[in-house]
């Protein structure tokens, strides 16, 4: 397997009105080819900014404090504004939570999906329309010719998301972000769009980063998961080792945190807390401050991550301990 | 379940303009929520679950039908009355940050119930606020603060001990956990369960999180297009949905599998929903469900019992009961 | 059941002095509103005691010395008469404040009136109100003033009327606007829950909303309001009777002299744009002042 994305110690900060926040606080992951990599956390985790920050997409004032992010040998973080529009939607799609910002409103739905096929020079103009036509029919939406016409605020939140999926499949790019592609959705349009989304990636055998705050999205869609917190990556994790056997204590809490449907109301297991905004890095474990085990070296001293197994990694001074110890 | 009940709607409706056309967003909906008992009520967006919610406590008036609470009727009583029985009727908003009165500290948007009341003198009422926080799971020290300064989840917990201020007996929660992240919503979940036996509080909890409204709820009902499709107490629901609509949305949810191997197929539901300007004839869901047959296109079905306490409007189930 | 009273200890409610201490905060943050406001401050003492302070009166005359560059004497020079261009400039002032800020006092009382009443009001009312707004908004204003003016030989209460009563669709416009907003709020919604009554909420929430609001904007009318005085003056070239003056006279004298005499026109613009900028930098910072988004912590 070779790798499509990989960034290497990745920081990112922005000021805010008094202090400045450091959003992302030396981030490495790896995305193989043919991989759908979940990257969760909470809000505030980093998880958008450190992916958005990769595509030169933050807005002015963030800041990329130090960081490598390789893509085809090429360094995303320094390479030149007009050579990142090449890759944009050609080589890397994308779509996000945000309806509102995905569309144009003024433009049809079948320009909008034509347009990177003939921005990217990829075929004439009737091929494009062919090529468009089948692929919204390929992502479940009924009658294509009919949906060509009309315009993003006459389509559902659902037909929305699917038609930006499609903007971003267009291209055939090799590796796809989505970042919360279905958080605003109802669940039984998050399982359609999940599904069109998985079957259309599959078949073109691309590479899938999808950024979720939610656990049963993850588990369900993705190969391998990075729970994320502080903007850094707390265990990383292959999804049976992940679902299993996952030891960090924030995602135990992450875990414990989901509802079961059992209808008897039990304790919840929760995290204390909620979320910190670091105003400066942390010194320590960023989650120390809301983790149930925390001892005096996780305020002082940053925990790396430790192999547990083939494709599992935890940073936690608890579980470095642990494994010195039977080691 | 507790047979003394609180709140009893009968055969409410209501409508908007949009334009021309005009949209039901709640029809001929009929429920009862017990003392001290939660009534989860599930559905997608525009299901009209936010209208229902705002009827129940009078918020707003039904075009037809009736709601009771302790016996009386919000949709005659005078505009005193009305007052008087809000504070047994309270309700927490989906986005506290907007709901709250940001140009004033957390304790005067707390203290604002107890004004309007005329409850308490001025040093109890500081009192009741700092009791109230306390309550919630915050500090006395929050009080001074202003709504800006804290997060998602503190501002929800705000906006719960201000309806908690005036000792309600029924708390409408409209999809208050949707804007918080998942360790958040664990703790507001556990903290309206806390409050729920230890005040003896009634909730009608509106959410389309099916499994938060499972984990809370006595009572669950299900709307689709403004329609109560199905209510039941929750374990028979959890064990025998009657309603295909039901099961879809069960079918929807996304629980973490035993390992990759053991995942669920993702079961869609085929189709969108409906718009409400022109809704399907007959059962609204015929348009999107498996079992539809030639009486579902035409004859709405009717809310009937197939269980102990369980009701559902379908023709399937009727014809194989 | 007798529902329970909460007790605990007792809260802190920071005073409304501690509010207003917050709000001057975010203000005096801003160095460039808090330099305005100083400037605004100078200008409204040399308004109101202009006779008192200006270095000469209106009535001295120095034909021996006319049009004579800025000196220690004459620090903005003197005109053709041999008049010192700092007092009239002073007096100027005091007239130009005058008319300024009567004339944005009337656009806004009846702005804001017709606005609230507009938005609180039923349909028929409503689009009867808005319809004469737009009457308003798109009528030529100046050219109305300027009627106004001439039929009634620049009479300073007139004037002031007649840039009054045609400026206030603005805040008419603003005010319903608002209005409308907060109405569908979530706030009000929930001020509605918990019994408040109508006064209540118009006074708690939505007032506070509009106010903050129409204060920002009063800055930017005041400006557009000066601004066509000054144009109005320049236009007819006669401004009020002595000893009144106004910015545009001075203008328009100084035009005619601007090739041999730079002074008489560039000093009197100057002050003249130092005060209009003053205003807008202090529209802005209490803008901020007012509004504190982006100030989160979380």
């Amino acid at each position: 397997m070779s790798t499509v994305l990989k960034i290497e110690d990745l920081a990112v900060s922005f000021p805010s009105t008094d202090k400045r926040i450091f959003a992302v606080n030396g981030l490495s992951l790896e995305v193989e080819r043919g991989e759908w990599l979940g990257v969760v956390g909470e809000s505030g985790s980093g998880k958008s900014v450190s992916l958005l920050a990769c595509l030169q997409l933050l807005t002015g004032d963030a800041h990329i404090d130090r960081g490598r992010a390789w893509f085809e040998g090429k360094d995303l973080l320094r390479v030149k504004r007009k050579a990142m529009r090449t890759i944009l939607g050609r080589k890397i799609g994308m779509v996000f939570q945000n309806l509102a910002n995905g569309l144009d409103p003024a433009m049809r739905i079948g320009a909008q999906v034509m347009e990177p096929m003939l921005a990217h020079a990829l075929c004439n103009k009737p091929e494009a329309r062919r090529r468009a036509l089948s692929l919204l029919a390929e992502l479940g939406l009924s009658d294509p010719e009919r949906q060509f016409e009309r315009y993003p605020f006459e389509l559902s939140g659902g037909m929305r998301q699917r038609v930006m999926i499609a903007v971003a499949l267009a291209a055939e790019p090799e590796l796809l972000i989505a970042d919360e592609p279905t958080t605003a959705l109802d669940t039984t349009v998050q399982v359609q769009v999940l599904s069109v989304l998985q079957a259309a990636c599959r078949k073109r055998q691309m590479t899938v980063i999808m950024v979720t705050h939610d656990l049963g999205v993850a588990t369900n869609v993705c190969d391998r998961v990075v729970v994320m917190y502080g903007g850094q990556v707390m265990e990383n994790a292959e999804i049976d080792a992940f679902i299993q056997r996952s030891v960090h204590p924030y995602t135990q809490g992450l875990k414990g945190s989901m509802i079961p449907i059992t209808g008897s109301s039990g304790t919840l297991q929760q995290i204390q807390g909620s979320a910190a905004i670091f105003h400066q890095v942390p010194v320590g474990c960023p989650f120390a401050a809301r983790c149930p085990h925390a001892f005096e070296r996780c305020q002082t001293e940053r925990p790396k991550l430790v192999r547990l197994g083939a494709e599992h990694e935890a940073a936690c001074h608890l579980v470095d301990q642990e494994c010195a110890n039977v080691g | 379940m507790s047979d003394r009940p609180f709140l009893q709607i009968q055969q409410i409706s209501k409508s908007f303009a949009l334009g021309k056309a005009r949209i039901d967003a709640v029809r001929a909906v009929s429920m009862t929520i017990a003392e001290g008992e939660t009534f989860g009520l599930v559905g997608e967006s525009g299901s009209g679950k936010s209208t229902l919610g705002r009827l129940a406590i009078g918020l707003m008036k039904p075009d037809a039908g009736s709601v009771r609470a302790s016996g009386v009727d919000l949709v005659t009583a005078s505009p005193a009355k009305l007052r008087e029985m809000r504070k047994s009727l309270q309700i927490v908003f989906q986005d506290a940050q907007s709901a709250l009165n940001g140009r004033v500290s957390v304790a005067s948007n707390i203290m604002e119930p107890l004004v309007i009341h005329n409850q308490g003198t001025p040093s109890e009422r500081l009192r009741r606020i700092g009791g109230l926080l306390e309550r919630v799971g915050l500090t006395a020290a929050h009080g001074p603060a202003m709504p800006d300064e804290l997060s998602g989840g503190q501002l929800q917990r705000v906006m719960i001990a201000r309806a908690l201020a005036l000792g309600p007996k029924l708390l409408v929660c409209d999809e208050i956990l949707s804007a918080l992240d998942l360790s958040v919503q664990a703790q507001v979940l556990s903290l309206l369960e806390d409050l729920r036996l230890t005040e003896h509080l009634a909730y009608l909890f509106i959410s389309h999180n099916l499994s938060a409204v499972s984990y809370l709820s006595q009572v669950i009902g299900v709307m689709y297009l403004g329609e109560l499709v199905e209510w039941a107490p929750t374990k028979s629901l959890l064990e025998k949905p009657g309603h295909p609509y039901t099961k879809a949305l069960f079918d929807s949810i996304l629980d973490v599998p035993e390992s990759k191997a053991a995942r669920k197929p993702l079961t869609i539901l085929p189709g969108d929903i409906p718009s409400v300007i022109d809704r399907p004839k007959g059962c609204p869901f015929h348009t999107r469900c498996p079992l539809t047959m030639d009486i579902c296109r035409t004859v709405p079905p009717q809310l009937v019992q197939v269980g102990e306490h369980h009701h559902a409007a379908c023709h399937a189930i009727h014809a194989a009961g | 059941m007798v529902s329970r009273v909460f007790e605990g200890p007792p809260v802190m409610v920071p005073s409304r002095s501690a509010i207003w201490l917050k709000g001057w905060r975010r203000f005096a943050a801003n160095r460039a509103a808090l330099l305005g406001l100083l400037w605004l401050i100078l200008f409204g003492v040399v308004a109101l005691w202009g006779r008192q302070l200006a270095p000469y009166s209106m009535q001295y005359a120095n034909l021996f010395a006319g049009n004579e560059g800025p000196s220690l004497l004459h620090p903005f020079g003197t005109d053709s008469l041999g008049q010192d261009m700092l007092t009239m400039v002073m007096y100027g002032l005091r007239y130009t404040l005058a008319v300024g800020f009567g004339a944005t006092v009337v656009a806004l009382v009846v702005g804001v009136f017709i606005g609230l009443t507009s938005g609180m009001a039923g349909r028929l009312l409503d689009e009867g109100l808005m319809r004469l707004t737009d009457f308003v908004y798109a009528f030529p204003g100046f050219l109305f003033a300027a009627f106004i003016v001439g039929a009634f030989h620049g009479q300073t209460e007139v004037v002031i009327l007649a840039f009054g009563l045609t400026q206030w669709a603005g805040f008419a416009r603003l005010t319903r606007g608002l209005v409308l907003t907060v109405r569908h709020s979530e706030l009000v919604e929930s001020g509605r829950a918990i019994g408040a009554s109508r006064a209540f909420i118009a006074l708690r929430y939505i007032l506070p909303q509009v106010v903050n609001s129409i204060i920002v904007y009063t800055a930017f009318v005041a400006v557009n309001i000066i601004t066509l005085q000054a144009e109005l003056s320049l236009f007819y070239g006669t401004g009020p009777a002595l000893p009144l003056i106004s910015f545009g006279q001075l203008i328009s004298q100084g035009t005619a002299d601007v090739l041999g005499y730079w002074w008489l026109l560039v000093l009197p613009v100057g002050t003249l744009i130092s005060l209009l900028v003053a205003l807008v930098v202090v529209g802005e910072g209490l803008q901020a002042a007012l509004n504190p988004k982006g100030n989160r912590i979380l």
